[in-house]
């Protein structure tokens, strides 16, 4: 493809090239090793408290298709993915909107808005904990204020999912809205010319403009809250440890307490296997069309 | 804008700008009023938004019990925290930029087979369930005698920075026009002299931007301190952990103790304010 140094030169920045990328593929390799290590555990009984460790073929997926708790960690793991990636998105695409305006004391907004996104989430997740506490919580107080019904926020199985996605929302409404912000920044000017002179309404322009013209963006927004959203642990550990009554147990989450407080290695890794496909499968199907949508957009 | 018309939308705009500058600073307003409240203050009902500011919580959770035992506390070691998180974090971030920055500039400016499919590899570890990696490696260091050691966790942690660095590094050299380099090299400089002369200092912010950002995505991980750190290696974020079960009496303390945790990242954050689009979607954005 490049080759900066001609052609004279081509067998020594072939090796030169594959002598800077050797130790970072080493490392790589590396990675392989676990990854590879639970796909193959997840075939067997592994368990750490037992010792046992016996090839028991697709044993643990099928167990897993009878485990109601596998099935409840699905559902929680799709319901907090949908929740909150929906809320995220639109919320953080009328933030972005907003902080485009040129409002006054823009560029402060800008800064303060975006101090979230950096929060360790297990911090955020001890910051919103403290604030929804049931009977001295800040949030509560707040309700009864205004005169509406408190909540038991994190401690009732019926709001604890909404709760850890509110959480969730406040640390990534930032992440989302800073990408929408520079998705925007960065549309071509002409266009939005042309469609003032044919004096089409803004609605028109939005949705047969704006929105294509934002596609590579609205997909990588979409690529990284889905994924992450998928494989969610830290916030919801932090918050309720998957509890009260299993209502926050994601996969990642099942999968842990599979691990360290039941042992079961092998039925964990199963489950973390699945989970994974997901990721990959859905990962891949959206990078490609990611990098569609940026070849429509850019031509080439 | 004085002698523009107030429009309605300029409004509602306003309105809904404010709406959520609040969702965002409050939070954090609220955390850090808490952890300046004394332990009467900070549970009393309805809660305080005017009290005597003390610094007790930060001088309880900074020095421990053994040393002030006026009030309740958890025993945290929590400089021995912090500590562990500075030398974690920077020996992966160390590690990462070493070995992450030859190999960008190998996959930004030479050919050679595989390297896309080695690309995508990186960029699916970004997207891999951590636990799927974590448990194994719990396993494999304890046969090894690296758990709960600094080098174990060292190379645990750059499992996150490396694809990072390489991932943004790459975009950042592939930034800087080739002629430049052939330029440089028909001047008669070296391979060597055209990388130290030529794109080293026009990268330079970019590795900088590259390695903060590792260094905050270090801090904030959980998981791999949480699951590969030792009572005694425990970084600063897992070991939050113990303040929760304490929640009932300890408000003012882990508010405290969450504010000093963030400090650094939410800092170094600012600073990079400029790459920060850049690094959160690996280069995907140019903000």
């Amino acid at each position: 493809m490049i080759n900066p140094f001609g052609i004279k030169e081509s067998f020594w920045s072939r090796r030169k090239a594959f002598l800077l990328f050797l130790p970072a593929f080493i490392i790589t390799v590396g990675i392989l090793v676990p990854f590879g290590y639970s796909v193959v555990m997840s075939f067997t009984d592994f368990n750490l408290t037992s010792g046992t460790s016996n090839f028991i073929g697709f044993g643990n997926y099928l167990k897993m298709t009878k485990d109601s708790e596998f099935w409840n960690s699905l559902k929680v793991t799709l319901l907090f993915t949908l929740g909150a990636v929906i809320f995220e998105v639109g919320i953080g695409f009328v933030a972005a909107y907003l902080l485009n305006l040129g409002l006054l004391g823009q560029k402060l907004w800008r800064t303060l808005f975006l101090l979230p996104v950096m929060l360790p989430p297990t911090v955020a997740a001890i910051m919103w904990k403290l604030m929804m506490a049931p009977i001295q919580g800040v949030f509560n107080y707040l309700l009864q204020l205004v005169g509406l019904p408190v909540s038991e926020w994190l401690g009732s199985s019926s709001t604890a999912l909404i709760s850890v996605i509110l959480i969730d929302a406040y640390v990534f409404i930032p992440f989302v809205g800073m990408i929408f912000l520079a998705g925007i920044q960065n549309l071509p000017k002409e266009p939005y010319e042309a469609a003032a002179v044919d004096g089409v309404s803004s609605w028109f322009t939005f949705r047969k403009l704006t929105i294509p013209l934002l596609k590579p963006v609205i997909l990588i927004v979409l690529l990284f809250r889905i994924m992450d959203c998928l494989k969610h642990f830290d916030i919801i550990y932090a918050a309720t440890k998957g509890g009260p009554a299993s209502a926050t147990m994601t996969l990642s989450v099942q999968s842990y307490y599979q691990s360290f407080r039941w042992t079961n290695m092998g039925y964990s890794f199963a489950h973390l296997v699945v989970l994974w496909a997901i990721v990959y499968v859905l990962s891949y199907l959206l990078v490609e069309k990611w990098k569609k949508a940026v070849r429509e957009v850019h031509g080439g | 804008m004085g002698n523009e018309k107030l429009t309605l939308g300029k409004v509602l705009s306003a309105i809904g700008l404010v709406l959520i500058m609040s969702w965002t600073i409050f939070p954090l307003y609220w955390v850090f009023n808490m952890s300046i409240q004394t332990p009467i203050d900070v549970i009393s009902y309805p809660p305080k938004f005017y009290y005597d500011a003390t610094l007790e919580n930060y001088s309880v959770v900074l020095i421990g019990k053994a040393w002030l035992g006026k009030y309740e506390t958890v025993q945290t070691d929590f400089p021995r925290y912090y500590l562990n998180s500075l030398i974690v974090c920077s020996g992966a971030v160390a590690i990462s930029m070493l070995l992450g920055v030859p190999a960008a500039y190998s996959l930004a400016r030479f050919a050679f087979k595989g390297k896309e499919n080695f690309a995508f590899t990186l960029l699916s570890f970004r997207f891999a369930p951590g636990l799927i990696v974590i448990i194994p490696l719990f396993v494999i260091f304890r046969r090894l005698g690296l758990y709960g050691t600094y080098y174990g966790m060292m190379l645990a942690y750059q499992l996150i920075t490396l694809p990072f660095s390489v991932w943004l590094m790459r975009g950042f050299f592939e930034d800087i026009p080739i002629e430049l380099e052939h330029a440089a090299r028909i001047d008669g400089y070296s391979w060597w002299g055209v990388f130290r002369k030529v794109n080293l200092p026009l990268v330079a912010p970019g590795i900088a931007a590259t390695a903060i950002l590792s260094f905050i995505f270090a801090w904030n991980e959980f998981l791999f301190g949480y699951v590969l750190s030792s009572d005694i290696t425990r970084p600063v974020t897992p070991s939050l952990m113990g303040f929760i079960s304490y929640e009932q009496v300890l408000w003012g303390q882990m508010a405290a103790a969450a504010i000093i945790t963030l400090l650094p990242s939410v800092i170094l954050a600012i600073f990079i304010q400029k790459y920060l689009v850049r690094g959160l979607t690996f280069g995907a954005v140019k903000g």
